[in-house]
């Protein structure tokens, strides 16, 4: 008797061995077929799909005056909860003799992005259009984006979000995350509502010193607020443009330019002379 | 009541009376249940109902009710998971290490151990789910899955390592369940029902216990790289992201040798309390203790070292981004926890698992240095000096150096003492001491998920020039869930206990350890159900 | 079309009012006042002049009731103008700037440092409008074809009214970015046959809008012309890595089948040897 178990397990596993030898390259396509329907690239609700476009975008910290514009046409633009900052503006300090500066920071909507990469249940997911969405009806909201994204770009929905009639009365789009809903991420999505339309993001149009530039990288140009458009590649070039932490491998889709102070008049501190010659 | 419970649930002194002296020492606890066990299940059963209370309102109210916000978006319910996961793993350790090794000393303790790997587990793998956003979406994990993340392989190594452990856990129980079917003739239905089930027909013959014997063979080979495998992708969670002091290739190693370090202090502590509680004197010896306690002093120093191999490696340089949560660690807003932990739940008790061990130093009754009094009073004046300011040191500004200084003196004051008066009497009472250890160890452990999960992320990499590091407060409700699920893995741990003999009865032979021949290929021919084979 | 017009005429009576007054046919010379009540003590400034021939603007410094000094950098922006910022203050009073705008559009006049006013300071602008002119008239014809898979022909041809062909004249070719930006791609230089040809880059289902224009000048009118292509073929999709894909990598899929696989069928095989015990 025991003979004979020791042989039949000894078969089962011969037999299978030379199954799977035999059957790999079929297997392989079988499998692919099999795990096809049950992953998680099935329709978006309102996502319409990337287009041919590539879409980039261009800081120049040097026209930043930290006013937060942006931040607030965003958060008209996508009824954001409050507390979050789609698009937040950094005063950021070096240490030693460097000058403080400002700096907006959007989702870097990365090439190799950390929070799509660890999404279980791919609720966050890359659009060939390269903008990186959220499904907010697949969401489980366990936070591991939140967590691995480096630009601290992702907001949960604590409490439930305020709501206004405008607000419920839209229907659920990926594109747009309104309305918004308890217990799942939400972040900067480059406005595909209006991108879509031939129109500039929210914070690009919101912003009075035209720092921030937005385009398609397919066409080579990039537009701000005050109607300039230029080569993107010259642009970058000659600007000496660079992306934030870029060496983590994100491979963020947003580039700065560096903060050299914008004022090229030879006055020097002209608020403490304002400030000192004010008469009112 | 008390007869109407123990008629409900199966309390009987009438099978008990029935049984052998070996039986009746192990199977008392099963057969009699008394006033004392209902108080305890209720009041840990008052307890947990707390916990299921405090998370409805977190359903209610969302995870606002937390202490957790966008800067510190994983806090205690992480650091539980990674706590309970941590303490399953003695199940792996002495079911199968020991059972490879052939260490027939862990007879008596196995079972117990292997039930705290069975509820720390269920607990474990509650967790990320409490903490879940959208806990009812939760089957998406499995519809629409993706198996690049690192929480997939969460799920699929936990729920692995479940099954295998709930099996090892019930292959060596087949037999006390024969013996409880066999014997316990008046337990109430629904026991009588799950004794018949689970020992799956076993009469004791030569057949069976060569399946059995196969059976557990194979288990134990398989659950160990389980086991390695379970905490491993654990720690991926925080090593498979950028962040600063999670962004480290020795997480898997780290977090798998300080689960079988806190699981095997764990264990030592459940040794204590039911050889208090169920009188097993006689089968849970000193020698046990000292064997578990050179288990736990063996992973407690490789503990120590990868340690020290994560953090001074790290403070050598003071790169850029983690140098901000370093010095949160050092000599920041952690700093006290994170010294109290490393010294106090590390270095002692590995000083405290030794001296029992070694010969009792009877030179220091002899010592003529300062009286043992003076040296108290210094080190606690000068120990509670700088613990006080290094907790509120943002009430007191105090000179960090001068700190550590008060610091160092008041430990170099505490060790004298410790020497003088301590050390003998530790070394007369060695439970008691291995029964310190292991229960610093296993606080240790809990606080140290703290400062691996909060102080990384109250310090992410882009941050404005008014940031102080974000603060994190965990509500009652965090503290209520994990008080609760606390309380539920004991209630788990206690009823699991009274059910099947908590010490395994074939195992063990009344008043020693088996120390017949050990191998994988022996199956001694035994008549039915009496007395124990080996191994 | 009606604001086409009205802008027409208000080019008209300009140029009619400055030909009065300078030597220059078609000089166009503009004085600004530049005070903390904005340009020309207006917020919202605005002036028309003509595409295609030189503009001179005198910027003068308006806040000398101030005690201190408010200086002001100015700058001027907009599609098709590169300009240097011009700096006024109380003693540096005037500042000039000459430019020649070659396109239509709007440009916009701003102060870019923080001065007192400068919220007055940020909406001025300068419509560009086209010329009348007694050219003659001129018809361009504009011609999108796909050349190969990674770029598109543009073809221009220029005749007169009598359909003679006009050569060695520069025609600018506009893109018009998907986000309302515009941005000269090339100014080819028609040929003897009036045609000229122009290469521009486009992807694989790329939608691209390009403007020609001609300036006129020398007796002829101004002229332009649109038009659309959607290269053929579905736009290129950028591969994105195994960990960001939303269907799993075969060999992950692979290699976990392989592990967890064998320790589950181990498992059966144990609870296969735990069943056989009822047998005895």
């Amino acid at each position: 008797m025991e003979d004979r178990r020791l042989n039949r397990r000894d078969f089962l596993k011969l037999t299978s061995l030379g199954a799977a030898a035999a059957l790999a390259p079929k297997a392989e396509a079988a499998l692919r077929a099999a795990i096809k329907p049950l992953v998680a690239n099935g329709p978006h609700p309102g996502d319409n799909g990337g287009g041919a476009h590539r879409w980039v975008m261009v800081i120049d910290l040097a026209r930043c005056d930290g006013c937060g514009e942006c931040t607030k046409a965003c958060s008209a633009m996508h009824l954001v909860p409050p507390g979050q900052e789609w698009i937040k503006v950094y005063n950021i300090e070096h240490e030693g003799l460097a000058a403080s500066h400002f700096f907006p920071r959007p989702c870097m909507q990365c090439d190799n992005p950390p929070c799509v990469n660890v999404c279980p249940v791919g609720a966050s997911y890359k659009r060939s259009d390269g903008i990186v969405l959220i499904d907010q009806e697949v969401c489980i909201g366990c936070r591991f984006c939140m967590a691995a994204c480096p630009y601290s770009a992702r907001y949960f929905n604590w409490a439930e979000p305020p709501h206004t009639a405008q607000e419920l009365s839209q229907s659920y789009s990926v594109e747009t995350n309104i309305p918004h809903r308890k217990g799942v991420v939400e972040k900067c999505l480059f406005c595909p509502a209006l991108t879509s339309k031939g129109e500039l993001p929210a914070c690009v149009t919101g912003c009075p010193m035209g720092a921030i530039y937005f385009g398609d990288e397919n066409e080579n140009a990039v537009t701000n607020s005050l109607g300039e458009t230029l080569s993107l590649s010259d642009f970058l070039h000659d600007g000496a443009a660079h992306r934030h932490l870029e060496e983590l491998g994100t491979e963020p889709r947003v580039w700065y330019l560096p903060p050299r102070t914008q004022s090229t008049s030879t006055q020097s501190q002209p608020s403490a002379v304002l400030l000192s010659g004010l008469e009112g | 009541m008390t007869a109407l419970l123990a008629k409900l649930l199966g309390s009987s002194t009438e099978d008990f009376d029935k049984l052998n002296t070996h039986e009746k020492a192990l199977l008392r606890p099963v057969f009699v249940w008394g006033r004392g066990f209902y108080l305890t299940v209720a009041f840990l059963a008052l307890i947990f109902g707390f916990g299921v209370f405090a998370y409805l309102t977190q359903l209610r109210d969302g995870l606002a009710a937390t202490g957790m916000r966008d800067t510190v978006s994983w806090g205690l319910y992480i650091i539980n998971f990674v706590f309970f996961i941590g303490i399953s793993h003695v199940g792996a350790l002495l079911s199968s290490i020991l059972r490879l090794t052939g260490a027939k000393w862990r007879h008596p303790i196995t079972r117990m151990a292997e039930s705290i790997t069975f509820a720390a587990l269920l607990f474990g793998a509650l967790m990320p789910i409490i903490d879940l956003g959208r806990p009812e979406r939760m089957f998406n994990l499995i519809f629409s899955g993706r198996i690049q993340s690192p929480i997939l392989w969460d799920i699929i190594s936990i729920t692995t390592y479940l099954t295998g452990s709930s099996i090892f856990l019930l292959l060596p129980l087949i037999p006390d369940m024969a013996l409880l079917r066999d014997k316990f003739i008046h337990a109430p239905a629904w026991r009588r029902w799950i004794y018949r089930i689970l020992s799956f027909g076993w009469t004791g013959t030569p057949e069976q216990h060569a399946r059995l014997d196969r059976a557990m063979n194979t288990m134990a080979v398989l659950i160990l790289p389980i086991a390695v495998m379970v905490h491993t992708v654990v720690s991926w969670i925080f090593a498979m992201t950028l962040r600063p002091g999670w962004n480290s290739t020795i997480f898997g190693p780290y977090f798998v040798a300080g689960a079988l370090a806190s699981g095997a202090a764990s264990v030592v502590l459940a040794m204590v309390v039911f050889r208090k509680m169920y009188r097993l004197e006689e089968f849970i010896t000193l020698k046990h203790f000292k064997y578990m306690a050179a288990l736990v002093l063996t992973l407690n120093l490789a503990y120590i070292y990868f340690n020290i191999s994560e953090y001074v490696t790290l403070a050598y340089k003071m790169e850029g981004a983690e140098k901000a949560v370093l010095a949160s660690l050092f000599s920041g807003q952690f700093a006290g926890l994170f010294w109290v932990t490393q010294l106090l739940g590390l270095i002692v008790p590995a000083f405290l698992l030794v001296l029992p061990m070694i010969k009792p130093m009877t030179w220091i009754k002899r010592l003529r240095v300062l009286p043992p009094m003076l040296l108290a009073a210094i080190s606690a004046l000068f120990l509670g000096a700088s613990l006080a300011t290094s907790f509120f040191n943002t009430f007191i500004g105090f000179d960090p150096s001068l700190v550590a200084l008060a610091f160092l003196l008041g430990g170099l004051a505490f060790g004298g003492w410790a020497t003088l008066t301590l050390i003998p009497w530790l070394q007369a009472r060695p439970i008691p001491t291995f029964v310190i250890a292991a229960a610093l160890i296993v606080i240790q452990a809990w606080l140290k998920r703290f400062i691996i999960v909060v102080p990384v992320l109250e310090q992410p990499f882009i941050t404005d020039a008014a940031f102080e590091g974000a603060l994190y407060n965990p509500t009652w409700v965090e503290w209520g869930i994990t008080a609760g699920a606390l309380a539920g893995f004991l209630l788990v741990y206690l009823i699991l206990s009274r059910m099947v003999p908590i010490v395994s009865v074939w195992e063990t032979k009344h008043g020693e350890v088996e120390e017949t021949v050990s191998g994988p290929a022996h199956a001694l021919p035994q008549p039915a159900g009496v007395s124990s084979p080996e191994v | 079309m009606f604001l086409k017009t009205i802008r027409l005429f208000i080019a008209v009576l300009f140029l009619s009012s400055v030909t009065t007054f300078t030597a220059h046919a078609h000089g166009q010379s503009i004085a600004i006042m530049v005070s903390r009540e904005g340009f020309d003590r207006m917020s919202n400034y605005s002036v028309d002049v003509e595409a295609g021939h030189e503009v001179t603007i005198t910027f003068t410094y308006a806040d000398d009731d101030l005690t201190g000094d408010n200086p002001h950098d100015i700058r001027i922006l907009g599609a098709g103008v590169d300009l240097p910022t011009v700096t006024v203050s109380r003693d540096n009073p005037t500042a000039t700037i000459t430019f020649t705008p070659t396109r239509t559009g709007t440009l916009t006049i701003l102060c870019v440092i923080p001065c007192i006013g400068m919220e007055n300071l940020v909406g001025g602008s300068i419509h560009v409008v086209q010329p009348f002119t007694s050219g003659a008239k001129i018809s361009l014809t504009l011609d999108l074809s796909p050349r190969d898979e990674q770029s598109v022909l543009a073809r221009v041809k220029l005749t007169d009214a009598e359909g003679r062909p006009i050569s060695d004249v520069p025609v600018s070719l506009v893109l018009n970015t998907s986000v309302g930006g515009e941005i000269v791609v090339g100014v080819p230089v028609t040929v003897v046959d009036g045609t000229a040809a122009w290469m521009i880059p486009a992807l694989a289902g790329q939608k691209l809008q390009v403007s020609a224009v001609f300036q006129g000048g020398n007796g002829l009118g101004y002229a332009q012309n649109i038009a659309e292509i959607t290269m053929p073929g579905a736009p290129l999709s950028v591969p994105l890595g195994a960990l960001s894909s939303p269907a799993p990598p075969f060999a992950l899929a692979l290699m976990l089948v392989i592990v967890v696989g064998s320790i589950w069928v181990t498992f059966g095989f144990v609870a296969y040897q735990v069943f056989s015990i009822r047998k005895g």
